[in-house]
């Protein structure tokens, strides 16, 4: 299904919780809704399910206006935070009751359901109540129920945000997997920036009920719109401009916010041309890779990431660190710096993620 | 140590408040023999007594089992009232909790009486509120009807709707999320707000006794009959009565008790809030 909204508008009271939202989503993808809490993602979801009535604008789905649409009649299927799972039914009622809403045969509903038990890998829980399932389960069975009738829509609102971080991951790539399978336009709600950039084929970045801005991960990873964008997807290093910097002679006269992300950073032993000398002053190991602290000679530190498992720095040692590109943002433009000069081939590169 | 002695304290106040007086009234019941007591409780006052008794109940179980619970959906889930609206509603539903029932079947009269204006009213379209069954099914109503609302407006926020919007997202309209999901969720606390009121409506004795005047054969009730028996120094019928009354308290007690095991929704504090208002209710007799 094609989704287009226009200029939404939601009020609770006198707060504007979503503000001339307008954006447009392709058959088959998978978008995330991402933004700090409060933003209203949940809002703008629950008006594409019909939960919630928008104030002004309209929904398009395929081309039509479903405004007037009660929830019954879209054809969407909508997973709640929660899970909202009926506490009365057990496994096979719960994922059932779409379908006996439509009306099926007996047998065609037995099938579908145990299908979708297979699909969500719970078979033989059907006689399970839902205070007798884990929270992964629970999120199992809510998913099987939404995809039970067959949705054109599939609206996730935080899937994941009860589950522990290890199932998440798991879940998090098996969902992913299944959506792709198929075929299903799915919008799915997240306030954690890693979990939107491994999920989404389009994020849609919401903040105090507006859209910041649109596009792929890598697209908003890499160009960020705001300093909000820059620093709310993926880490980063903010500077105060402007600061004197080897390789980047405009950041003299620059005066505004400047981003660099810590794969554009890069450390060596040596140093060469375009080099800004440095020392270690904290190094984390987490797990895969060092966090590493350093201090330029211009006072100003950097966080950066070395991939693997040996220590090859060490506290307090100088360091050579080139880095590849900037972000700078002022009230009226954003700019994209790269380094002057060009990466010096022979000296041994330690770093790059 | 505390423990025991906690228990030991419990122990004696029930045996005090509850056994004795109960173990009482059936030695007194039986006291001159199953006959009598049969003859008590078969005598035409008697009789005309539960009959009463038994209408006003139905009727207020009836009304306070709509109306209450039509207006535990408003509490907990109306969307236009304002909070101050909505903490005024909620100080008149348990208005009744803190007024004497006595007092009750005063504002009554005071509102309905021959001499007052609606009283006239009604007096001339031919219908007798006060000193009539009209008057009492009113003073019960006001005594009991804090019951089924308070049983169920706490179940109705505590589910939240978002499974009756799971439903709705699933095709279901709204007649069917009612009988599908809320019905499921809410009938234990309903079916025991029925029984509280049940239990309540049949042993109300101050309110009744202000409004109806106690006349026998016509608007005399079970508990006012035992009165006006114990008044006149009769004590085999009076605390054969009584003795009827009691076996259906612990009859409702049984009740309770069962549903409180079937309902699905296991809330701990809920529970032995009711446990404590049923003990209240049938000791309050
Ligand atoms: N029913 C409501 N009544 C009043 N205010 C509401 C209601 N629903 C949401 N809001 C307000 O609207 C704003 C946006 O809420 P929303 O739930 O859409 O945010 P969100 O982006 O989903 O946040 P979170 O990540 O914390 O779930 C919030 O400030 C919230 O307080
Ligand atoms: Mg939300």
């Amino acid at each position: 299904m094609r989704i287009e909204v226009r200029q939404l508008e939601k009020r609770f009271g006198s707060f504007q919780a979503v503000d001339n939202v307008s954006f447009s989503i392709e058959q088959g993808q998978l978008v995330g809704l991402l933004g700090p809490s409060g933003g209203g993602k949940t809002s703008i979801l629950r008006m594409l399910a019909g939960l919630e009535m928008p104030d002004q604008g309209e929904i398009f789905f395929d081309g039509k206006i479903v405004n007037p649409i009660p929830p019954q009649k879209r054809g969407i299927g909508f997973v709640f935070q929660h899970y909202a799972l009926f506490p009365h039914m057990d496994v096979f009622e719960n994922i059932a009751y779409g379908l006996r809403v439509q009306k099926r045969k007996k047998a065609v509903i037995r099938e579908r359901v145990y299908e979708l038990l297979h699909i969500v890998g719970l078979e033989g829980m059907e006689k399970k109540y839902p205070h007798q399932l884990s929270g992964g389960q629970k999120q199992r069975v809510a998913l099987a129920r939404a995809l039970a009738p067959e949705p054109k829509l599939l609206l996730l609102d935080e899937p994941f945000s009860a589950i522990d971080a290890q199932v998440r991951k798991e879940l998090r790539r098996w969902l992913r997997g299944l959506i792709e399978q198929l075929g299903m336009t799915t919008v799915f709600v997240t306030h954690d920036q890693e979990e939107a950039i491994e999920l989404a084929d389009q994020l849609i970045v919401v903040r105090e009920g507006k859209v910041e801005q649109q596009g792929t991960p890598w697209d908003i990873y890499r160009n960020p719109v705001s300093p909000f964008i820059a620093s709310f997807v993926g880490e980063t290093n903010r500077w105060q401009g402007p600061v004197k910097l080897a390789g980047f002679p405009e950041l003299d006269r620059f005066h505004g916010s400047l981003f660099i992300r810590p794969e554009w950073i890069h450390m060596r032993r040596e140093g060469g041309p375009g080099h800004e000398k440095g020392m270690v002053k904290q190094i984390r190991y987490q797990g895969g890779r060092w966090q590493i602290e350093v201090e330029l000679a211009n006072g100003l530190h950097l966080l950066t990431f070395i991939q693997g498992d040996h220590h090859i720095f060490s506290l307090g040692q100088q360091v050579s660190i080139w880095i590849e590109r900037a972000l700078g943002f002022t009230d009226k433009e954003v700019r994209a710096f790269e380094c002057a000069s060009p990466k010096t081939v022979n000296a041994p590169a330690l770093s790059s993620v | 140590m505390s423990r025991a002695v906690m228990i030991a304290s419990t122990v004696v106040w029930l045996l005090l408040v509850l056994i004795l007086p109960f173990s009482g009234v059936v030695t007194a019941a039986f006291s001159e023999g199953t006959a009598s007591m049969v003859n008590a409780l078969t005598s035409r006052e008697a009789t005309h007594a539960f009959t009463i008794t038994g209408i006003v109940t139905v009727i207020v179980v009836l009304f306070n089992g709509i109306v209450g619970t039509m207006l535990a959906f408003e509490l907990a889930r109306g969307k236009r009232q304002t909070k101050r609206l909505s903490a005024v509603l909620h100080a008149i539903v348990d208005l009744p909790f803190s007024v004497s029932p006595v007092i009750a079947g005063l504002m009554i009269l005071l509102i309905f009486g021959p001499s007052t204006m609606l009283g006239t009213f009604f007096g001339h379209i031919g219908v007798k509120i006060v000193f009539a069954l009209p008057g009492m099914v009113l003073a019960t109503i006001f005594v009991t009807f804090p019951l089924m609302v308070r049983e169920i407006a706490p179940v109705l926020t505590a589910i939240g709707t978002t499974a009756e919007e799971a439903a709705a997202t699933l095709g279901a309209g709204p007649v069917r999320t009612f009988w599908t999901v809320t019905w499921p969720m809410i009938r234990w606390a309903v079916g025991y707000g029925l029984v509280l009121t049940m239990a309540r409506s049949v042993g109300e004795f101050g309110a009744v006794l202000v409004v109806s005047g106690n006349i026998m054969n016509q608007t005399q009730t079970a508990t006012t009959l035992i009165y006006q028996h114990a008044v006149n120094n009769e004590m085999v019928a009076a605390n054969s009565i009584a003795f009827v009354l009691g076996m259906f308290s612990a009859c409702v007690l049984l009740v309770l008790e069962w549903m409180k095991q079937r309902k699905e929704g296991k809330k701990d504090a809920h529970r032995s809030a009711a446990v404590g208002k049923a003990i209240w209710i049938v000791s309050s007799r």
